[in-house]
């Protein structure tokens, strides 16, 4: 038979367990809009009870734990769908800047220059041919030529621009990695007594998170708590250990570009997705393909403007080239023709009215030198306009959908591991509900101690 | 299990519906700010290769268009130079006819020679037209007088340049006259009579029509007396075999179109009066030449016949059907006599190559609808039938191909002038009736040019509104579907903040005591 102070020790552990679960509420309450909290959860057992010859005599209820309510699956889903959405948007990026470098529709610079420079062939081929046209021609190839030299200045400071994210990126990552070594140092110490050092754990993946949107990492938990933190098959935490990443510049055979190394061991890192990723891709192959693409609308250009002015003749020249240079970067309007504009010739004669030469060149607007079935200058340029506008189109998509992947899943997470204050209402009644019976019965017990007690 | 609504669920939920409204909304608000569907390249990369090449086309084609308008310059400039020209040759036609009759006398013959001097001066001044510093008759050598006196004899200072223009992406026009032409000292020519442009089959082009001038696309409305009225686009027929097998769908047979009985262009057939007209403000029907109402139940359409070319086929050449293959002409120029047989030619370029080849120094040129010759001298030539298959009268070449010196003819004039030779001055009459065949015959050049060109406009003008207007649909934005989707993105955003405001304001915690 159970004494009261039996009754009292169950009501105790009552009180206790409504307490710890107040506690809990409130902490979960209180953390209701801290980033990367996982709501937490008291767990509660019945205590083991007293064997009686009439039967076991429960004993009340003990807290076994308090757990963070957390879906690995999820998490390590999101970590994925994070760096895809963060190397999708580094590319994103990089292309809208790319298409506002090229222009708008109301503001194409280096279409409209083109236009206007062979408008001015034209004008010059239009008979009564004259000579004080030629000024004009040379003004209109001169702003052309300052137009492929801005887009040129241009992609470089994108590409520098982007060298630096690189670098920040990198430091950034490497701080990132610090901070985890440090969490996998004190969530050691901290669950040394086999209890689970919850906020601690919180804090940790979210920084793990964060390392997600630089680079894609998988994390492998050990049996102490500690996680590793992989990367391209390189472990780059290991417990409180870890290894950094540096940026170097290498030789890649056509000058030099700026690559993700190892600390110390020097050897490239081949990236996983994520911003880094993105902004190396992107770097290399979207600005290079606008690059080689505009390299090759100005060596047309170059090529069939002088393949034709060659064959002209003026009073004082003959077989002059009008351009110098190969590419967008060096294209520049002959020296002697910006010395004496007059030295543009016309036709193959020296004779004023002669207009084949400039009839020849307005016409390569229309018609490739190659023949009518080769590709024009414009439509060399037309071509890469469009795919700059389907890759940023695209990407654009990308972005869009893969934001909302994020987003589902983000709320998924939300829905399993947010606290929600309903809930947390709803506990707070629950436990002060359970609290109060428990306070209740120890007030009867007190009342059958007084009885007893008036007996005696 | 049902799924748990949390603070955070609701707060990520309730963000990205708020963020796609604004984008929305955003988005919207920019189509309506700038009345455009495509403000950056990405917004349709399908409509950025139309949209640039519109914008390239449509400023070529306004150069094409100042091309045209400049061109009328020299065009119109020439055009009165040769009637002034013409009216002085009348005027020393008159005073030749008027020095060799019986009345002439030596006090009138030396009033005229000076009267033929001031003649000279005047043509010289008429030649000598600068427009803006060029001299229009100089061919290439634009910055030099055409003419100037030299001792005794007017000389020329140009050369044979023809100057060209551009009027449009893969045309150009001839815009002046060299004034070799009417010096005679360089070569002699022979102007063919009989028309050589090939005849419209179903497989020419619709852009080698009426002398390369080319088509409208566009629509043409077909009607006959039994009310049927037919709306015809043929925008995408690119031949004449198209035109007809176009119209012949859509009218089902009521009413037949085909080429017309001599081949010269198109013709309808059905229940007269029929009726072809354009629609709306086009020159489709006109440019086909079927802009017209019958008067039974045949509509004959206009000569749209292409221009003659190198490949054009004899057999194409109305004139000459019947009387393939072709015989020999025979050709006496610089005391030599040329025997040309043309028997194996199909084209008019196997002719070219064979008369070149048979006969060294002289040119068979293919004009637009004839043939010329030109012997590289001055000297005189005669073209002749060879065999009874009446080859150069068929070809319009039979006759005499002579040098227009103009001025050398006027020197020739005051000398016997000078000298009372009546003989003389009467043989003047028939050189001067070849420079007056010349000068016609280069006012109708220089007309057929001024027609061209005005053409030439027009096209170009239509061009432009086709491309503006093609431009506008790949680039404007649709008024009514922008405001409605501003419209609605303005509701769908404030719904957003509604439920929003509504849905964080609301929680257990407010019922709890």
């Amino acid at each position: 038979m159970p004494g009261l102070n039996s009754i009292m020790d169950t009501s105790l552990s009552a009180l206790y367990a409504a307490q710890a679960g107040m506690s809990t509420s409130s902490h979960n309450i209180a953390n209701v809009n801290t980033q990367g909290y996982s709501r937490q959860d008291v767990t509660f057992a019945a205590r083991r009870p007293d064997i009686l010859p009439y039967g076991a005599l429960g004993r009340g209820v003990e807290i076994t734990g308090i757990r963070r309510i957390q879906d690995e699956f999820l998490m390590n889903n999101m970590r994925i769908q994070s760096s895809r959405l963060a190397s999708y948007s580094a590319t994103d990026s990089t292309l809208y800047e790319i298409e506002a470098i090229l222009g708008s529709v109301d503001n194409d610079h280096l279409g409209d220059a083109m236009n206007e420079f062979f408008n001015a062939w034209n004008t010059l081929a239009t008979p009564p041919v004259s000579e004080s046209n030629k000024y004009n021609v040379v003004a209109k190839a001169e702003s052309l030529v300052r137009d492929f030299h801005a887009i040129n200045d241009s992609l470089d400071d994108l590409e520098a621009n982007i060298d630096d994210n690189i670098q920040l990126e990198i430091s950034n990552l490497n701080n990132l990695l610090h901070s985890v070594a440090g969490m996998n140092e004190q969530i050691m110490a901290a669950e040394s007594n086999g209890e689970p050092a919850n906020d601690l754990r919180d804090q940790r993946d979210l920084l793990i998170n964060q390392i997600s949107e630089i680079a894609e990492v998988s994390v492998l938990e050990r049996e102490d708590g500690t996680k590793d933190v992989i990367l391209a098959g390189r472990t780059l935490v290991a417990r409180d250990s870890v290894t950094e990443f540096e940026s170097t510049y290498i030789n890649t055979g056509q000058g030099y570009k700026m690559a993700v190394v190892t600390g110390g061991r020097h050897s490239e890192v081949n990236l996983s997705p994520g911003r880094l990723e993105g902004l190396m891709s992107s770097r290399d192959a979207q600005i290079t393909q606008v690059r080689e693409g505009l390299d090759k609308v100005a060596r047309q250009l170059i090529d069939e403007v002088n393949d034709l002015h060659r064959q002209g003749r003026t009073d004082s020249s003959s077989g002059l080239a009008f351009f110098s240079g190969d590419s967008m970067h060096t294209i520049s309007v002959n020296e002697a023709i910006r010395s004496n504009n007059l030295l543009v010739a016309t036709g193959s004669t020296t004779a004023d009215g002669d207009n084949t030469i400039a009839l020849a060149i307005a016409n390569l607007q229309n018609q490739s030198a190659s023949g009518t079935s080769g590709e024009t200058i414009g439509d060399r340029y037309r071509s890469l306009l469009t795919t700059v506008a389907s890759q940023r189109s695209s990407y654009e998509f990308l972005v869009e959908n893969q934001d909302n992947v994020v987003a589902a899943l983000e709320a998924k997470m939300a829905s399993v591991s947010g606290v929600s204050l309903d809930e947390e209402g709803a506990n707070l009644v629950r436990y002060q509900n359970s609290y109060n019976a428990a306070a209740k019965v120890i007030s009867t017990v007190q009342d059958m101690y007084d009885t007893l007690l008036n007996m005696v | 299990m049902t799924m748990r609504v949390t603070d955070s669920y609701m707060s990520s939920i309730l963000i990205g519906d708020l963020n796609n409204s604004l984008r929305q909304l955003l988005e919207a608000e920019r189509s309506a700010s700038s009345q455009r569907r495509v403000n950056t390249y990405s917004d349709d990369p399908r409509a950025v290769s139309n949209i640039q090449r519109y914008n390239q086309l449509i400023s070529s084609n306004n150069e094409y268009i100042t091309n045209v308008t400049r061109s009328k310059l020299i065009v119109d400039g020439s055009d009165v130079a040769l009637q002034d020209i013409n009216s002085v040759l009348t005027d020393i036609r008159v005073l030749a006819l008027r020095e060799s009759s019986a009345i002439a006398t030596n006090q009138s013959m030396s009033t005229s020679v000076i009267e033929v001097d001031n003649y000279i001066n005047r043509l010289m001044d008429v030649l000598n037209t600068s427009i803006e510093g060029t001299y229009i008759f100089s061919g290439y050598q634009t910055d030099k007088a055409s003419f100037v006196r030299s001792g005794g004899s007017v000389v020329y200072q140009g050369d044979d340049n023809v100057i060209y223009t551009r009027t449009g992406p893969n045309s150009t026009m001839p815009v002046n006259i060299p004034g070799s032409e009417f010096m005679g000292t360089t070569s002699s020519f022979l102007n063919g009579g009989e028309d050589t442009a090939p005849q419209v089959s179903l497989a020419t082009n619709l852009s080698d029509l009426r002398m390369g001038e080319g088509w409208v696309p566009g629509l043409v409305s077909v009607s006959d007396a039994l009310g049927n009225n037919y709306e015809i686009d043929l925008s995408s027929a690119s031949t004449i075999g198209d035109v007809i097998t176009t119209i012949n769908t859509a009218t089902g047979g009521t009413i037949t179109a085909s080429i017309n009985s001599d081949s010269t262009g198109l013709a309808f057939t059905g229940t007269g009066p029929l009726e072809v007209d354009e629609v709306g403000d086009g020159t489709t029907a006109s440019s086909l030449g079927i802009n017209n109402v019958s008067g039974g139940n045949v509509l004959t359409g206009t000569d749209i016949r292409p221009a003659a070319s190198g490949t054009t086929l004899l057999a194409d050449i109305n004139t000459l059907m019947g009387h393939l293959p072709l015989g020999m002409i025979n050709v006496q120029w610089q005391g030599n006599t040329y025997n040309v047989d043309f028997s194996a030619a199909t084209t008019l370029n196997d002719l070219k190559t064979i008369f070149e080849g048979t006969v060294p120094g002289m040119e068979l040129n293919i004009l637009d609808s004839s043939l010329q010759l030109i012997g590289n001298t001055p000297d005189q030539f005669e073209i002749s039938n060879g065999d009874p298959s009446d080859t150069a009268s068929l070809l319009g070449l039979a006759g005499q191909g002579t040098p227009s010196r103009l001025f050398g003819m006027l020197e020739d004039l005051k000398a016997d002038l000078s000298s009372g030779d009546k003989v003389g001055i009467r043989a003047t009459l028939t050189e001067l009736e070849a420079i007056e065949n010349t000068v016609y015959q280069m006012m109708m050049r220089n007309g057929g040019r001024q027609t061209d060109l005005d053409w030439a406009d027009q096209v170009l003008r239509q061009r432009d509104e086709r491309l503006r207007s093609n431009l506008a649909l790949e680039l404007d934005a649709d008024t009514a579907a922008v405001a409605t989707a501003l419209s609605r993105a303005e509701t769908s955003y404030q719904s957003s903040l509604l439920v929003a405001s509504k849905l964080y304001s609301t929680n257990l915690m407010q019922y709890l005591r």
